[in-house]
């Protein structure tokens, strides 16, 4: 009886049939992160690559809870030329990689150098291409970064071509985390898989692609040990992110907010966080395919959207209303009423000259996590006398049509990569850059706007700016109609404090579990 | 027989070379470029086709299909577009999962599915036979991927008896098996109470009763044996369709399994990695009808393989 028993033991115990028994202080963290590929933030885009990046490594500066900028790598914050465009900056002397190699000026040009190598493939180099010399390499018309300068081990420049005000965000940006040379190099194509080493506050352990990647405190991290042992981070389907962690198994969901109604009472109401995306959701008009050609048209569309009706039936709350391109905490964002009228819409199009109504197609990524605002879309502008087609297609076929300019009224969804209106504007407004996203809007008082704005040092007149931008592509030209500004929601266990959570990014630095 | 499966072996390595003929048209033609899909956020013109460049996508289709052929017979399918690793490496991860599960699915389908369908048949029209043929509607009703989260559900959350999602230790694979295998199960329950039923009422089931042979040899020896060939065929189907993943349960248990791998791959325009899952789904097939119809003559010594009629 007794050896029936002890076998039933093992047979239990090697199936993992008893309740697991974690050790030390281990994190968590689960999510639908489909696209975590690798965590090279040089070759990719999601938000999953660049979550595992930025635990691992450091960009020269970073962002901190009120929306302002610190040293990172960076001894203290560049000093600029009156120009605008030379950032002269020097690094701590205190940080080093993983591997043990003290951080130096190398280490700095080799990483902006890799983003611009066409053999990186680098697919967020658009992000600092005002790096002078950056579109020389892309172009493959030079080999070597014109604007970086190597003064000594502890003290480089960064030239631009043209002065850009931000350019600090850029440097704290996640796609812009400082690589060692030694290392990565060494790595080579299997850098961000098997290898990736930085000088965060995690050491990379293992990844296995769209699977989990694992880490481990930095013992000797330059601020102080994380008060966390390790951390996972998993790519979950959302509902089971969801059950896992009302099973206790993970300390962290990021969620998706038709999942939002579930939490708000009960049990797990208490763990449920909101908080502002940094971003978006707007429609945009593509001028160059009519009727969308005639401004009184795209004015009646502006008027045809109900964007409150949008946040509170569709959304249930999660979110709030938009009719400024630039979200609230940004400069330059204008709070201005909705357009909403119907009647004023139907006498707009009778006015271009469409008495009897218009009709517009819309494509949207059946994956995407808003293919459902159409929808809703199609019987607003119904009472106006738009007729709204909407097509879902796979993903890959609508970022293709989209970039040819093709589609007709496009979502622009859109998570600003720092908070300065430049993301908001020139990112797609621009001449050279509104094709991709299928407005085609090419007008020189905006881009020559977009110019002024761009070289400007921070301040009411920059602000203005960017009012004088928002208001001619809302509210003169109607290029694109804001519709909400996106939240998100994310589940944590109470048994850890700490998290700061940027507007797209978790830092766990100062995360820690309570006794 | 050896004439035979050479003569197999031909017809896979044409049907193969046809697989990857329609495959490549396919993606080549459908809308969908993987270098937008890889700058979803910001890209011109001139990064599209730098990177297109690159990837040797501007080159003509046919160079692009001979190159993708000469490598492939090295069995080197390229690399994936966007996990950066050779995709004949990324296909047998995904196995190693896929197989592993295939193995499981199958024990508990054709354990659970011949035992119901064997007892449905011993106790015909008792309420033994009831209840199995209940189950087994349920089972063949009840989707694999809705069985999934029901499990999760009771096992993984309420009860905490098994790991809800992963595959990180033995005991994970439980549900997803379950989830996968309850509908092969219930179909073969079903399969087996039939067949074994139509043995029951032949000849030599009555000569063996009359020579005194015990039900049980009955059963398991003359009417088993002879009931076997319907459910060898349709283990073979059960085999191919498992192997080539199920993406709604991977999906659920968080897998990364062949299913997904493809279906993500199709999504994002990932050519060598749909190029090489086709392959291998195609070879699966392949091999699997060969080796039915090789087992075939294994059950019933009367099946023999032979050639064409010679006039």
């Amino acid at each position: 009886m007794k050896k029936v028993l002890a076998l039933l033991l093992a047979i239990g115990l090697m199936l993992g049939l008893s309740p697991a028994l974690a050790e030390g202080k281990v994190f968590s963290f689960g999510g639908a992160m489909d696209d975590m590929d690798l965590i090279d933030v040089h070759k990719a885009t999601s938000s999953g690559v660049l979550q595992g990046g930025i635990m691992v490594c450091e960009p020269l500066l970073a962002l901190q809870p009120d929306g302002t900028l610190k040293p990172q790598l960076l001894a203290e914050m560049p000093t600029v030329s009156e120009d605008g465009k030379v950032f002269t900056c020097k690094l701590r002397e205190d940080v080093y990689f993983h591997d043990g190699t003290q951080l130096t000026s190398k280490d700095v040009y080799f990483t902006l150098h890799r983003i611009f190598d066409p053999a990186t493939a680098n697919v967020n180099a658009w992000l600092c291409d005002m790096i002078l010399g950056g579109q020389d390499m892309l172009d493959g018309k030079a080999t070597e970064l014109a604007g970086v300068t190597i003064q000594d081990d502890f003290n480089f420049t960064i030239e631009l071509d043209y002065p850009y005000a931000p350019f600090n965000y850029i440097l704290s940006c996640p796609q812009m985390l400082i690589y060692p040379q030694d290392a990565c190099t060494a790595a080579g194509d299997t850098w961000g898989i098997d290898s990736f080493v930085g000088t965060g506050p995690f050491v990379f352990d293992t990844f296995v692609a769209k699977d989990s990647l694992h880490l481990v405190a930095n013992e000797n991290y330059y601020e102080g040990r994380p008060q966390i042992d390790e951390v996972y981070l998993y790519n979950l389907d959302r509902g089971t992110a969801l059950m896992e962690f009302e099973a206790g198994s993970l300390d962290l969901v990021n969620m998706d907010p038709t999942y939002v109604k579930g939490y708000q009472e009960g049990e797990f109401a208490k763990n449920l966080v909101m908080s502002d995306l940094r971003g978006i959701i707007a429609l945009n008009l593509n001028v160059a395919m009519p009727p969308l050609d005639n401004v009184k048209v795209r004015e009646a569309v502006a008027h045809a959207v109900d964007q409150k009706a949008i946040v509170d039936s569709y959304l249930q709350g999660n979110g709030t209303a938009a009719n400024s391109l630039i979200t609230p905490s940004v400069a330059g964002y204008t709070d201005r009423p909705s357009f909403y009228n119907p009647e004023k819409a139907k006498a707009l199009l009778a006015e271009a000259g469409y008495p009897d109504g218009i009709k517009l197609v819309n494509y949207v990524s059946e994956t995407s996590s808003i293919a459902g605002i159409p929808v809703v879309l199609q019987e607003q502008l119904k009472a106006s006398g738009i007729e709204l087609e909407v097509n879902r297609v796979d993903s890959a076929t609508y970022v293709s049509m989209r970039k040819e300019g093709s589609v007709q009224c496009p979502l622009l969804t859109w998570y600003a990569d720092m908070p300065d209106p430049d993301n908001f504007t020139y990112t797609f407004f621009q001449s050279g850059n509104s094709k991709f996203f299928s407005s085609n809007w090419n007008d020189s008082l905006t881009d020559e706007l977009l110019a002024k704005g761009r070289a400007m040092p921070a301040g009411e007149e920059r602000t203005e700016v960017y009012k004088q931008i928002d208001q001619r592509l809302v509210a003169e030209e109607f290029v694109t109609v804001p519709l909400y500004n996106p939240v998100t929601y994310y589940l944590k266990s109470d048994k850890v404090e700490g998290i700061f959570f940027d507007g797209s990014m978790f830092h766990l630095d100062d995360a820690f579990f309570v006794e | 027989m050896l004439k035979f499966t050479l003569r197999r072996l031909y017809q896979t390595i044409i049907v193969l070379l046809g697989v990857t003929l329609v495959t490549f048209t396919m993606v080549n033609v459908v809308p969908g470029d993987p270098v937008a899909v890889m700058l979803q956020k910001k890209a011109d013109d001139a990064t599209i086709n730098r990177i297109r460049d690159q990837m040797g996508l501007n080159d003509p289709l046919p160079a692009q299909y001979f190159r993708f052929l000469t490598n492939a017979v090295t069995g080197d399918f390229g690399n994936s577009y966007f996990q950066k690793k050779p995709v004949m490496e990324l296909i047998l991860r995904a196995f190693s999962v896929t197989g592993t599960l295939a193995v499981l699915v199958l024990a508990f389908a054709i354990t659970l599915g011949v035992l119901m369908g064997t007892l449905a048949a011993v106790f015909r029209g008792k309420w033994v036979d009831r209840v199995i043929m209940m189950i087994s509607t349920l089972g063949m009703a009840a989707p694999s991927f809705w069985l999934a989260i029901i499990l999760q559900l009771i096992f993984g959350l309420t009860l905490k008896w098994l790991p809800i999602s992963g595959l990180r230790q033995p005991s994970a694979y439980i549900m997803p098996s379950v989830a996968l295998g309850m509908i092969y199960a219930a179909s073969l329950a079903r399969l087996t109470r039939t067949n074994i039923l139509d043995a029951m009422n032949q000849d030599y089931i009555r000569t063996a009763r009359s020579k005194g042979v015990g039900e049980f040899f009955v059963v398991a020896k003359h009417a088993f044996k002879n009931a076997g060939i319907p459910i060898l065929t349709y283990l073979g189907t059960l085999i191919k369709s498992i192997l080539g993943g199920s993406v709604l349960v991977e999906t659920i248990f968080s897998i990364n399994g062949l299913g997904k791998l493809l279906v993500e791959a199709i999504m994002k325009r990932d050519i060598p990695i749909i190029q090489g899952c086709t392959v291998y789904i195609a070879a699966v097939f392949v091999i699997a009808n060969l080796l039915i119809d090789l087992t075939y003559g294994l059950f019933d010594p009367r099946i023999r393989v032979a050639g064409p009629a010679k006039r």
